[in-house]
């Protein structure tokens, strides 16, 4: 079972990026200011908490401070663009895991997420919850066409998610350089999305077999008489 | 783009039947071939791909060896574990066009060929062109072309399954 990631960032862009840099190995939630993150961030469910230090309502310190004081052992992640070694005292009495500085590497925070969710639950707190079995729903459609259009939805989902987040960016009034880097992150993403969705999509149309695909039947095919 | 097959030829030029020539004609038999010098093929900015058979192919110049990997952003690049996959399906339609090559020994321009890669199958789009012996015989088989854009490859699949439906679904 994937474990829960609170991500409480107050730009978009970042958030965009961090969901998808987590998404493949956990369940993350997500809220932009500082009242929902405590909100959130008093459930439960959280098995790690990602927190951007300066946030609308209220900031990060006050955040970690209310989260902490309910859940000690849930740990706290800090990014920050800038951070003064007052603050990151506090952050650190406060509880915090790792403080990691603006701009950071993606693949390292994946690390800290991965090594610090595992430290934090000892296989005696692992609890294995019955999974009631799923109803019998009747096909309508043949398995590869099932399968293709259940493919073509998620397909289409992740890139008009990865749109929105594009329309974030480039519609502000100011495009920062360093929303460059993250644009092309976005449409490197979404290329991914793609390839990965008409390769899967021309192997199963071809696996299906009888194969006659517009790509062959339109192609200009050889006349033995004519004029190639 | 409406005139794509246009830029696709422009952009399969003298270079690249400089190329083809520098290998037609210049052998005895095949296994020549694999010693071949082919540092005029390697810099062209199309697909260029050599093969003695479908299941045998034995060149691969640098733009065809971009198919290889999987786009990635560069948060999840890692390097590539397993062996990389090319592999030419085994299709009448397409072995026809090969077969059409060989005879005929006479290129076959706007084609397709459909390749197997390690993350899925891509249609390539682009001419064939038969390699032959000093004495004249095929001894081979060179495709240069483009990855047809994905937008048109989902489009012409949508298309397909049009086409299919109208005729055997509940309309």
């Amino acid at each position: 079972m994937k474990k829960n990631v609170l991500l409480v960032e107050d730009d978009p862009a970042l958030r965009m990026v961090m969901r998808e840099v987590l998404k493949d190995e956990f369940d993350v939630d997500e809220a932009d200011n500082g009242d929902d993150g405590i909100h959130k961030g008093l459930s439960d469910t959280n098995d790690l908490i990602i927190l951007d230090y300066h946030l609308p309502k209220k900031d990060g310190l006050q955040v970690i401070e209310a989260v902490k004081a309910a859940h000690p052992n849930v740990p706290v992640i800090v990014l920050t663009g800038f951070l003064n070694p007052d603050s990151e005292a506090q952050f650190n009495q406060l509880g915090a895991s790792k403080i990691f500085p603006k701009p950071f590497n993606y693949r390292a925070l994946l690390e800290v997420v991965r090594n610090l969710t595992l430290s934090a639950s000892s296989p005696s707190e692992v609890t294995e919850v019955p999974v009631a079995p799923k109803p019998f729903v009747q096909p309508q459609l043949a398995p590869t066409e099932t399968e293709m259009f259940a493919d073509s939805l998620s397909t289409v989902a992740a890139l008009a998610e990865k749109l929105e987040f594009l329309q974030s960016v480039t519609e502000k009034y100011w495009i920062e350089p360093s929303d460059i880097s993250t644009i092309r992150e976005a449409a490197r993403c979404m290329e991914n999305e793609i390839q990965s969705f008409y390769g899967k999509i021309n192997n199963t149309l071809f696996d299906a077999g009888g194969f006659n695909s517009p790509l062959i039947r339109n192609t200009k095919k050889p006349h033995l008489s004519g004029n190639n | 783009m409406q005139n794509y097959d246009k830029l696709l030829q422009a952009n399969l030029p003298d270079a690249l039947q400089s190329a083809i020539e520098n290998l037609d004609g210049a052998f005895d038999i095949p296994k020549q071939l694999l010693q071949a010098d082919v540092s005029s093929l390697e810099p062209l900015n199309c697909c260029v791909f050599a093969y003695f058979a479908r299941d045998d192919v034995f060149y691969l110049n640098q733009k065809g060896r971009e198919l290889l990997r999987q786009k990635q952003p560069s948060f999840e690049r890692k390097a590539q574990s397993a062996p990389p996959i090319f592999w030419l399906e085994d299709d009448p339609n397409l072995q026809a066009a090969d077969n059409y090559v060989a005879s005929r020994q006479r290129p076959l321009f706007e084609t397709r060929e459909l390749i197997t890669l390690s993350w899925g199958k891509t249609w390539l789009h682009g001419s064939k062109f038969p390699i032959r012996s000093i004495l004249g015989h095929p001894l081979a088989i060179i495709f240069a072309g483009h990855e047809v854009p994905p937008s048109q490859q989902i489009k012409l699949v949508a298309e397909h399954y049009q086409t299919t439906q109208q005729g055997t679904g509940d309309n």
